[in-house]
C-alpha cells in the first residue's frame, strides 16, 4: 500500500493537487460572498451609505429576531408555519400518489379528465385562497387547503407520467404470469416508481412553502408569512428581513431533508 | 404426450384504420420436452403466436391445445432492481399468494444447482449478464412452467455472453426436462437448440418449411455448432428464409 503511495507519477500527485486547490477556492469564495454581503450591508447602515430603517441590517435583524425568540413568540410562529407545511405537504402528496393510482388504474377516467388536469396545472393555485377562506375560515384549515391544492396537481402530473412509462415488457411478464392490475401496481408499478415519487417530493416541497406563505399573508394569524405581513404593514423592516432569513434557512433545511431521503432511496436501488 | 397442438390457427388484430390479419393458417406440434424454434423476418407474427400461445392474446381462431403450465421470458431478463435474486425468483408464486416452504426449497435447490447459490441474497445488478438470464429462466421455472416461451430471449446480450448463455438455458431446460419453444430471427441460434425448426414468413404469417434437426440432445448448442452438418442446416434455412422472400 505504501509503495504505491510511494509510487505516484509527478503528473498525478499535480493533478491531485490542483483539484484540492480548486475545491478550497471554490469554498472560500462561497463563504467570503455571503460575509461581504453582509459584511457592506452592515458598513452602509452604520456610515449612513444607505437608509438602514427602510433597508434594515445585519445586526438589527440578529437583534429583532433575538428580542422575538426571546419572548418566546418566535418558536410559535415557527412551529406554525412548519406544522402547516409539512401537513400540506403530505397531505398533498398523498393525495397526490393515490388519484395518480386510481387514474393508472382507469385509463378511461384518464382519458376524459386530461384536459381538466391540463386546466388546473396551468391555474395559478393560489387564486383560490380566497375561496378556501369562505369555505374553510380564516385559519389554518384555509393555509392547508391552499398547499394542498399548489402540490397536489404537480404530484398527480409527475408520479402519472412515472406509472404510465413503467416499462412495458415487465408489465407482460407478470401479466404472462397471471397477474392482477393489483399485482401490477404492488409489484412494479408502485415499487418502479419509488424514485420519481421522491423526485416529485422535491418539487412538492418548494411549492408548498408558497402556499404556506401566502396562505399566512391572507388569513394573517399566525407564522411565519404573518410577521412578514405584520412587519411592513407597521414599518419594522428589520422583523421582515429576518422573517425571511429564517424562512431560507427553514426551507433549505427541508429540502435537503427530502433529497438526503432521495440519496438513500438512490443508493438502496 | 403432446404438449403443444396448434392447427389451423388464425389470429387478426384491430386498428382504427383497419383489420389487420397478422398470422394464417399455422399448424404446429410440440412433443413434451421437445425444443422448438420459430424463426422468421420481424413483423412475420411469430411474437403474435407466442402470446397467444401464452394466453395473453385471445383474439386467435383455430384449434389450440396446451398441455401444461406457460411460462413466458421476454427479451430483456426484467429482473427487480429493488429484489433480491430470492425474491425476483418467486415473484410468480408470490403474485398468487403461494410462496410456500416448498417453493423455497425448489427456488433454492434450483439457484444452488445453477451456479447461483451464492447470488441468492444479491442484487440482479450484482450479477452478470449471463446470471441475470439464468435467475430470468429460473423465475420462470418457479412459476411452474412446463412450456418454457422464449420471445427472443437472447437477442439483448453481446455475441460472446449469447453463445455462453444460449449453452447454460439448454442444458437447464433439458436438466429439468422441460419443453420450449424459442421465437428468434437468428438462424444459427435456432439450428443450435432445436430439435425442430419452423420458417414462418409472409403478411399474413404463415410456416412455410420446417427443418428437422437431428442433432442428439446431449450435444449443446456450442457443440453443435463445431459440426460440420451445422452449415448444411443453415443454407437450408436460409433459402427456405429467402425463397418466401423471392417469391
Amino acid at each position: 500500500m505504501r509503495k504505491q503511495v510511494e509510487s505516484v507519477s509527478s503528473e498525478r500527485r499535480s493533478y491531485l493537487s490542483a483539484i484540492r486547490r480548486r475545491r478550497s477556492l471554490i469554498i472560500i469564495c462561497k463563504i467570503a460572498i455571503i460575509i461581504a454581503f453582509l459584511g457592506l450591508w452592515q458598513l452602509g447602515g452604520t456610515m449612513g451609505w444607505i437608509n438602514s430603517f427602510i433597508l434594515s441590517s445585519p445586526l438589527r435583524m440578529m437583534d429583532s429576531i433575538f428580542s422575538l425568540a426571546m419572548d418566546g413568540e418566535l418558536w410559535y410562529h415557527i412551529w406554525v408555519t412548519t406544522y402547516e407545511v409539512v401537513l400540506g405537504f403530505l397531505l398533498g402528496t398523498a393525495l397526490g400518489v393515490f388519484i395518480a393510482i386510481c387514474l393508472w388504474a382507469w385509463p378511461f377516467a384518464r382519458q376524459v379528465l386530461e384536459p381538466y388536469l391540463v386546466v388546473l396545472n396551468s391555474l395559478p393555485k393560489i387564486a383560490l385562497g380566497p375561496v378556501f377562506i369562505v369555505w374553510f375560515g380564516a385559519g389554518p384549515t384555509s393555509i392547508i387547503a391552499i398547499t394542498i391544492a399548489i402540490s397536489v396537481v404537480v404530484t398527480i402530473m409527475e408520479v402519472l407520467n412515472g406509472f404510465i412509462h413503467t416499462d412495458e415488457a415487465t408489465l407482460t411478464l407478470l401479466r404472462s404470469m397471471g397477474a392482477t392490475k393489483m399485482g401490477l401496481l404492488t409489484k412494479v408499478v408502485i415499487p418502479a416508481n419509488i424514485p420519481t415519487i421522491v423526485n416529485s417530493l422535491k418539487v412538492s416541497v418548494g411549492m408548498s412553502w408558497v402556499g404556506v406563505i401566502v396562505g399566512e399573508f391572507l388569513v394573517s394569524r399566525a407564522g411565519l408569512g404573518y410577521l412578514v405581513v405584520y412587519g411592513s404593514q407597521v414599518f419594522k423592516m428589520d422583523l421582515v428581513m429576518g422573517t425571511v432569513l429564517i424562512l431560507a434557512i427553514e426551507c433549505t433545511i427541508m429540502y435537503l431533508l427530502v433529497s438526503l431521503l432521495e440519496k438513500r432511496v438512490r443508493v438502496e436501488e | 404426450m403432446q404438449r403443444v397442438s396448434i392447427r389451423d390457427f388464425d389470429l387478426s388484430y384491430q386498428t382504427p384504420d383497419r383489420e389487420v390479419r397478422a398470422i394464417t393458417g399455422v399448424n404446429i406440434d410440440i412433443e413434451d420436452r421437445e425444443f422448438v424454434s420459430i424463426i422468421g423476418p420481424s413483423g412475420c407474427g411469430k411474437s403474435t403466436l407466442l402470446s397467444a400461445i401464452s394466453g395473453m392474446n385471445q383474439n386467435g381462431v383455430g384449434q389450440m391445445v396446451i398441455n401444461g403450465n406457460v411460462g413466458y421470458m421476454p427479451q430483456q431478463d426484467c429482473l427487480f432492481p429493488w429484489r433480491r435474486v430470492m425474491d425476483n425468483v418467486l415473484l410468480g408464486p408470490e403474485l398468487h399468494h403461494k410462496v410456500d416452504g416448498a417453493t423455497r426449497a425448489y427456488a433454492s435447490r434450483l439457484l444452488d444447482t445453477y451456479g447461483l447459490g451464492d447470488s441468492k441474497n444479491k442484487y440482479p445488478q450484482q450479477l452478470s449478464g449471463g446470471m441475470r438470464q439464468r435467475v430470468a429462466l429460473i423465475r420462470t421455472l418457479v412459476f411452474g412452467s412446463d412450456i418454457l416461451l422464449l420471445d427472443e430471449a437472447f437477442s439483448a446480450l453481446d455475441y460472446q455472453t449469447r453463445l455462453k448463455v444460449v449453452d447454460d438455458i439448454y442444458s437447464i431446460i433439458r436438466r429439468e426436462k422441460k419443453t420450449a419453444l424459442l421465437v428468434t430471427h437468428d438462424i444459427s441460434e435456432a439450428i443450435s437448440v432445436s430439435d425442430q425448426v419452423y420458417v414462418m414468413t409472409g403478411h399474413p404469417g404463415k410456416v412455410t418449411a420446417s427443418v428437422r434437426i437431428e442433432y442428439p440432445r446431449e450435444l449443446i448448442p456450442s457443440e453443435r455448432r463445431q459440426d460440420p452438418g451445422f452449415q448444411d442446416y443453415f443454407h437450408k434455412l436460409r433459402e427456405e428464409l429467402e425463397h418466401e422472400k423471392t417469391s
